[in-house]
């Protein structure tokens, strides 16, 4: 069966290699990051650094290209919301009119701020996802101890979905085909999700039952210790770097409290 | 039912996740995912990614319903598009609401159509409230979407009193239509289905 197809991408790379744990604390830190930080400058250096390190693992232009894609409109939305009327601003300073419409200096620094700190957490993310093969996530996941019922779910969900997509597709054009417009005015549209949505949901159900027998058959419930198909190796560099990013966390939480 | 609660909540839940809840959950996903297909196929101004929570939680129970919620998000985080863990908690929580909707006999294949559109309501309302403070907190109100086009109209009203009520209303608009869609859908999913699999009480 076919996994789904992620946004990965196969390259032989420094980053490809690192046990997917050096990246689950490469995201936990720059997760951490986003929670507490305030510090515009702070989110640009994360932003740089993880450019960097994409195009050491060798997919640096499908970084930004995609990356574009997806940060373009964050930080047109939030220049217009926080340029505009500066809600989360005390001061009335104008950094620029036009016509009748002021963008406030204040409102336009926030804008920035939450474009850069949206951006580092999504690049952060996007740098997991290109570089990391899923089903070596999953593995890297259980030697640290995460249930293998857990690790069942994550697997059988990229290998569920992309059955599930087809399907859809195949419900589209018999739809279709059968005189469904799924173009036109928007009630129109609405009309044609249910007859879509309808067979793809009754027929995945009725399969649970399947699946399940299929999963007690080869002793999913059973509590002999699993064994698993690949293995995952922490080097010492892995272990290395990971120790970095908890050692970067504490100095990070050290300044906060002193500064 | 809340003496059923006390009395054994961690068997309830065992019951719950048994082989078939688990096998239900990444189907569920799958629906979910199909749904956003979907709509992104026919351009509709919703999100549809709720479905196959609702009926994971309507077939197996409301901690499945949380679990495969919250699942939908993170592994799509995680996969496929850096954008959305954050709300996992919106789509699990649905699953919980739904789930226990389910198993009080509030929203059940039995309901009448006012009981199915309040059932709608409530998970609107409960998706705006958790997601709006997310978006403002972490997000200053960002979404990258084309709501942040309705949140921008309401701050530029008179009566504005702020980006949280802006955000809230802009949201509520999108998660009523889109709520009380799905549940519908679920409604009419669940009449269809034999009876055995809805023994779940």
């Amino acid at each position: 069966m076919a996994f789904l197809k992620t946004n990965y991408i196969k390259k032989d790379s420094v980053i490809h290699s690192l046990n997917p744990l050096v990246k689950f604390s490469w995201v936990s830190l720059v997760v951490v990051l986003f929670l507490f930080s305030g510090s515009m400058t702070l989110f640009i250096v994360v932003n740089i650094i993880i450019l960097l390190l994409a195009f050491l693992g060798k997919v640096g232009r499908d970084f930004i290209k995609g990356l574009v894609f997806m940060i373009g409109p964050i930080f047109l939305f939030s220049l217009m919301i926080h340029g505009l009327f500066n809600p989360f601003g005390i001061s009335e300073e104008v950094l620029f009119s036009f016509y009748t419409i002021n963008i406030s200096l204040e409102g336009f620094y926030y804008g920035l701020f939450f474009g850069f700190k949206i951006s580092a957490l999504i690049s952060v993310f996007y740098l997991f996802i290109l570089t990391t093969y899923p089903g070596r996530m999953v593995t890297s996941l259980r030697t640290i101890g995460f249930p293998h019922k857990l690790g069942f779910l994550v697997n059988a969900t990229l290998q569920i979905v992309p059955l599930m997509l087809r399907e859809a597709e195949t419900i589209i054009d018999a739809q279709r085909a059968r005189g469904l417009e799924t173009k036109g005015s928007i009630t129109k549209r609405l009309g044609a999700y249910v007859p879509l949505l309808g067979p793809i949901v009754l027929g995945s159900v009725m399969k649970v039952y399947e699946r399940t027998i299929a999963l007690e058959v080869r002793g999913f419930s059973s509590t002999a210790d699993k064994t698993s198909l690949y293995v995952e190796n922490i080097t010492l560099t892995d272990k290395l770097l990971i120790a970095l990013s908890v050692v970067l966390l504490i100095i990070y939480v050290v300044f906060r409290v002193i500064g | 039912m809340a003496k059923k609660t006390k009395k054994g909540f961690l068997e309830e839940l065992k019951k719950e996740f048994s082989t078939y809840g688990l096998a239900l959950i990444p189907i569920a996903i799958g629906i979910n995912w199909a749904g956003g297909f979907l709509v992104q196929t026919l351009k509709l101004p919703i999100w549809g990614d709720t479905i196959g929570t609702i009926i994971a939680a309507v077939l197996a129970g409301p901690w499945v319903g949380f679990a495969a919620g919250g699942l939908t998000n993170l592994v799509k985080n995680f996969t496929f598009d850096p954008i959305g863990a954050a709300y996992g908690i919106v789509n699990a929580v649905i699953g919980l609401i739904a789930g226990y909707m389910y198993k009080t006999g509030r929203f059940t294949e039995k309901s009448n159509w006012v009981e199915v559109l309040g059932t709608g309501l409530i998970l609107a309302f409960a998706a705006t409230v958790i997601s709006a403070p997310i978006t403002v907190y972490f997000f200053g109100g960002v979404t990258g979407a084309g709501a942040d086009l309705i949140t921008a109209m309401i701050l530029g009203t008179e009566e504005s009193t702020g980006l949280l009520t802006a955000v809230f209303g802009s949201e509520l608009v999108t998660d009523l239509l889109d709520k009380v869609l799905s549940v519908f859908i679920v409604f009419a999913v669940m009449k269809k289905l034999p009876s055995r699999m809805l023994r779940n009480k």
